[in-house]
């Protein structure tokens, strides 16, 4: 017994790799659903209502000041000196003969239409019996 | 005796542009009238026309013979009373020449003897066959009224448009004329404004007139035997007279300007 002892090399103790392996790498999980951050949405919506506030008060009308009458006199235009000639009766019938001429061609009816003459049947319709 | 006479003559010239305007009113009237009365026996001699074709029976045969007869007779007369308001109106043209208005005159009385004539027949009007013939003769004879017509029509624009030609050609001589006399009253600068004014004016008339040669081109076509000719070349004219009109019209506001202009001397 003894002999087959001293036979038998002592080997030396060995640890069990594998388990020891398989303890070590760590389980991967599935990432987890990222859910919307409800704090964005209401900062968004500050921001929104900043920006309606400044939006109404951009768009109010600007009271412009009303004018008022300075005593410095309207400049009138410097009027043009007239001739003898535009006094006298033969410039005021030429005038007179501009105007009459205008209205006779705005009367003027090139197409007049109580001219044109009437439309009438002409051939009777009745066959040739 | 002088003074009864004076009132008379007074009271006559009040009267006589009323009458006148009254005669083309009231004629124009009675030819509306008349086209009424010649729409509503048109219809009536459609649907007598109609019936006949359809049953051609001896009782719808006459009706519509009836109704053929008085729609002829209506017919001429529709005319008679268009040319008789032609007519008026010729006779109330203060511009038109009394020798083209005898031209015109002329044309419509020998239409209005030809439906006169026109008018005589149908008394021996016995069938439809016999209605038929006295029909074709208006209907041959239409296109030398058409003719008529038109003519007269283009003639009595014309002696508008002559009469607007006058005056204005009379306004332009006057107002260079007081231009050249009171020359010394403008300063050149303005003289040779005034100058190139008129020259505008000038030529606003010379378009006009180019405008009534084309106008006297057409009125030749105006007397073809073609109907359609004759009314494509009526079209023509009355573009060609408005167009003339136009240059009238910025003729006139150029002198209003001028006018405006020669009160100032600068």
């Amino acid at each position: 017994m003894e002999q087959s002892e001293l036979l038998q090399p002592s080997l030396p103790q060995t640890q069990p790799i594998l388990s020891s392996q398989a303890q070590q790498i760590p389980i991967i999980s599935p990432n987890p659903k990222r859910s919307f951050d409800k704090r964005y949405l209401f900062i968004l919506l500050i921001f929104i209502g900043i920006g309606g506030i400044f939006f109404t008060i951009s768009k109010q009308p600007i009271q412009t000041p009303t004018p008022t009458p300075s005593d410095t006199p309207t400049p009138t235009p410097k009027s043009k000196p007239v001739v003898p000639m535009a006094t006298e009766s033969a410039y005021i019938e030429l005038t007179k003969s501009v105007a009459t001429l205008s209205g006779y061609i705005k009367n003027m009816q090139v197409s007049d239409t109580t001219l044109s003459p009437p439309t009438i049947e002409l051939p009777l319709g009745f066959p040739n019996e | 005796m002088p003074t009864v006479i004076k009132l008379v003559l007074i009271i006559a010239v009040l009267i006589f542009p009323t009458s006148v305007w009254a005669s083309s009113t009231s004629s124009y009237q009675e030819y509306l009238n008349e086209f009424d009365t010649y729409r509503t026996v048109l219809n009536e001699f459609k649907i007598n026309r109609s019936e006949y074709l359809k049953f051609k029976t001896l009782t719808s045969q006459q009706s519509a013979l009836e109704k053929t007869k008085e729609m002829l007779a209506d017919r001429s007369q529709l005319l008679r009373s268009y040319l008789q308001f032609l007519n008026e109106k010729l006779n109330e043209s203060a511009s038109m020449d009394a020798s083209t208005k005898a031209l015109y005159q002329t044309l419509i009385a020998n239409e209005v003897k030809f439906l006169n004539n026109h008018t005589g027949l149908m008394g021996s009007i016995g069938s439809l066959q016999d209605a038929e013939g006295v029909s074709q003769q208006l209907s041959s004879h239409h296109t030398m009224l058409q003719s008529s017509i038109f003519q007269t029509i283009v003639g009595l624009k014309m002696a508008e448009l002559t009469a607007i030609d006058t005056l204005y050609f009379d306004i332009f001589t006057k107002s260079y004329t007081l231009i050249q006399d009171n020359k010394s009253s403008y300063t050149p600068e303005k003289q040779s404004i005034m100058e190139r004014w008129l020259l505008q004016i000038q030529n606003k008339r010379d378009l006009f007139k180019q405008k009534t040669d084309e106008i006297t081109k057409e009125n030749s076509i105006l007397k073809s035997s073609s109907l359609s000719e004759i009314t494509a070349s009526y079209q023509r004219i009355g573009k060609y007279m408005s167009e003339a009109k136009q240059y009238f019209s910025e003729g006139t506001s150029f002198l209003q300007e001028l006018i405006t202009s020669m009160q100032y001397g600068e």
